[in-house]
């Protein structure tokens, strides 16, 4: 709050060509800076070929300069004046900036800054997934189909796969039935006694012995199956895929490291843990009780299976592996058991007991070592 | 001017100096680093100006995009040196390839760096509006900087203060500033005595020793300076020392290193403070000559991480 505004202000004057200081007066006219030494010497500064150096932070004294190589400098202890001049010479409002204006500019700053966080984090959360998924509906099935057969053949000892019996194929088909038809499922049984099963993009699906003998119902190997088949059918595989190469790509920018290649292929890689956000389980959890339902198979047998799973992780080391890669908490048993009491179709039976037994046995017909006691 | 000590005056406070830190870490994480050259110019700008002396402030005139080209050009060395050494081990054998890289490293760019530094900034600093230069010629230091590095490793180390010493005086006497050079008589003999005194008493003290030398030294030095008819003068002593940096310890680790902006400024006043310029020198006799100077010596002292022997009491 000033009663009249200031018109002179005091300053100090350096001709550039010699260390002596001059105190000046400084004036405003409306197109220069007037000068003027204690001897009434004057020279004229005309707003426009005036830099400013100093002044724009608190604490600074404003700090002008006029000229090239040499440049004559004017320091003013009053920052007051840059304000001053910023009102008489409105055309030449940008290059004077004194520090009132800085916490503007600092708060710009820090908005920009944050924005840029915000939406580095909204890039990560919701854009890039979503491209992923537009892009993988978008991609020929016989891509998928191929990342699937080279994650398959990673993790399958090809000397460990046991012929199954028809009535399996059969069980897998009556539930592709209702899918949408855009993959081929192909199922392949392992001579292992862990107990874990998965699909892998395009539609292969992999069993293990040591799960076809603890199920006690075909029901229940129906349950995992349609889980199995829903990560397939919902492309939650190929979907993180997708999501983690800008990921990647982006850490790469970012330390500057050119290895493309390697970044797609430790994407890929990520197929091989077999790990799933919490999201897509749920996911599959869910559709592939639908699957179920479409199918007219009896749904319960979904639930009473991981129900038994999740009690005998301690019994049945072995079941942990299964457990690892499809975690499973109450909630999620409770919420299948929800939806398959709330079932109301009448259920046709997927095969007699002795096909069932067949499918068991299908590792032993062969002469697979047995399973160790203990199972 | 009149004949008693100016002493610089430092107006900046820790609380400013650590809203700049704060804006260039955020910059340049968001610029994947490259800010850092804005930033450091940022800081430099800070402190010159806020640093005045007889009433009138310094100037820094440098600018992020110069540090980019210098580091630029630095990187461009080292892959040279990198390709030549590589060369030799092709072609002669693998010892002589890294005894290239070494010496090409530590008495090629080592003085380069340090030259090249040196002569920057002084040529982007300037106080009553004109500049500082620095007019040293890289031949000519090397012929002061290998000898010196070759007595210093067959002296195991006795030779050090003379070449200290010797460095520093190439680095004063071709100092300017406008038309005026700054003049160094100090030498190595004075110093010697000191020097092994803190070699024996150091390990003795754990440590303690070594401010009272560092103390001696500074003071030697600045006394030992000379602009026009003027000298410098240095009253910082080995138990202020001590307490500066124990007190900085003290505030870094209590702070978790977020004062550092204020040990930063700390150490400024103290070193101020205790800095005067006596004597009869007519400054303002002193006319402009400013001496081009690109940044690539300041590119190698990132790339080196040389500690810059010699730099005056900011040590920036």
């Amino acid at each position: 709050m000033h009663s009249s505004p200031r018109t002179d202000w005091e300053g100090t004057y350096f001709d550039g060509r010699v260390a002596e200081r001059h105190p000046v007066t400084v004036t405003l006219t409306a197109a220069s800076l007037r000068i003027e030494w204690v001897d009434g010497k004057t020279i004229l500064w005309s707003y426009g070929e005036i830099r400013q150096v100093q002044g724009a932070r608190p604490g600074e004294p404003a700090r002008l300069e006029r000229g090239g190589d040499e440049p004559e400098v004017l320091v003013v202890d009053d920052p007051g004046i840059l304000q001053a001049v910023r009102e008489v010479a409105p055309h030449y409002r940008n290059r004077f900036t004194d520090a009132s204006r800085r916490r503007t500019r600092t708060r710009a700053v820090v908005a920009g800054v944050t924005a840029a966080v915000v939406a580095a984090g909204a890039v990560y959360l919701w854009i890039i997934p979503l491209l992923a998924a537009r892009v993988a509906a978008r991609l020929p099935v016989t891509w998928e189909e191929s990342l699937g057969r080279r994650v398959v053949a990673e993790m399958v000892d090809s000397a460990a796969i046991c012929p199954h019996p028809a009535v399996l194929d059969r069980l897998v088909a009556r539930l592709a039935a209702t899918a949408n038809g855009r993959y081929a499922f192909r199922v392949t049984v392992v001579g292992d006694s862990i107990v874990n099963a998965f699909a892998a993009p395009g539609g292969s699906v992999v069993v293990y012995r040591g799960l076809l003998e603890l199920a006690e119902t075909p029901e229940e190997l129906a349950g995992v199956l349609a889980h199995e088949m829903q990560h397939v059918v919902l492309q939650h595989g190929t979907r993180a895929v997708l999501r983690e190469i800008p990921l990647r790509l982006m850490v790469a920018a970012v330390t500057a490291d050119a290895g493309f290649a390697g970044h797609v292929a430790g994407a890929a890689a990520t197929l091989g843990s077999l790990r799933y956000g919490r999201q897509a389980e749920e996911e599959a959890d869910r559709e592939g009780m639908r699957m179920l339902q479409r199918a007219r198979v009896d749904p319960r047998g979904m639930a009473t299976f991981f129900g038994r799973l999740q009690e005998r992780v301690g019994d049945v080391p072995r079941v942990a592996a299964y457990l690892s890669t499809h975690p499973r908490t109450e909630a999620r048993i409770e919420r299948l058991e929800g939806l398959a009491a709330a079932a109301t179709y009448a259920a046709e039976p997927l095969m007699g007991a002795e096909a069932w037994e067949e499918i068991r046995a299908a590792c032993a017909a062969s002469g697979r070592p047995e399973p160790r006691s203990g199972l | 001017m009149s004949g008693h000590g100016l002493t610089p005056a430092f107006h900046g406070n820790g609380g400013s100096l650590f809203g700049i830190h704060i804006r260039n870490l955020l910059l340049t994480i968001v610029t994947f680093g490259i800010y850092t050259f804005w930033g450091r110019t940022r800081v430099r700008q800070y402190l010159y100006g806020q640093t005045a002396f007889d009433g009138d402030r310094l100037a820094y005139h440098g600018t992020g995009g110069e540090l980019f080209r210098g580091w630029l050009k630095a990187m461009g060395l080292m892959l040279l040196l990198v390709v030549v050494a590589g060369a030799a081990m092709a072609l002669v054998n693998q010892v002589v390839g890294v005894l290239l890289f070494y010496a090409l490293l530590f008495c090629g760019l080592f003085p380069l760096a340090l030259l090249g530094a040196r002569k920057y900034r002084l040529s982007r600093t300037s106080w009553r509006g004109l500049r500082f230069s620095f007019r040293g010629e890289f031949q000519d230091f090397l012929e002061v900087y290998i000898p010196g590095v070759l007595l210093t490793t067959l002296t195991l180390g006795f030779y050090y203060p003379f070449f200290h010493v010797k460095v520093r005086r190439f680095l004063v006497d071709n100092s300017y500033f406008g038309t005026e050079a700054f003049a160094f008589d100090g030498e190595g003999r004075d110093v010697f005595g000191q020097h092994v005194l803190a070699m024996l008493l150091t390990p003795l003290t754990l440590g303690i020793y070594w401010f009272w030398y560092m103390a001696f030294r500074n003071r030697y030095y600045w006394s030992h300076t000379a602009l026009d008819a003027g000298r410098f003068a240095s009253t910082v002593t080995g138990g202020g020392l001590l307490q500066l940096a124990l007190v900085n310890m003290l505030l870094l680790i209590v702070t978790l290193g977020i004062g550092y902006s204020w040990v930063q400024v700390r150490t400024i006043l103290y070193h101020c403070e205790h800095l005067a310029f006596e004597g009869p020198a007519d400054l303002a006799a002193v006319r402009q000559e400013a001496v081009a100077a690109g940044a690539t010596g300041e590119g190698l002292t990132e790339l080196l991480d040389v500690d810059l022997v010699g730099a005056d009491f900011f040590g920036l």
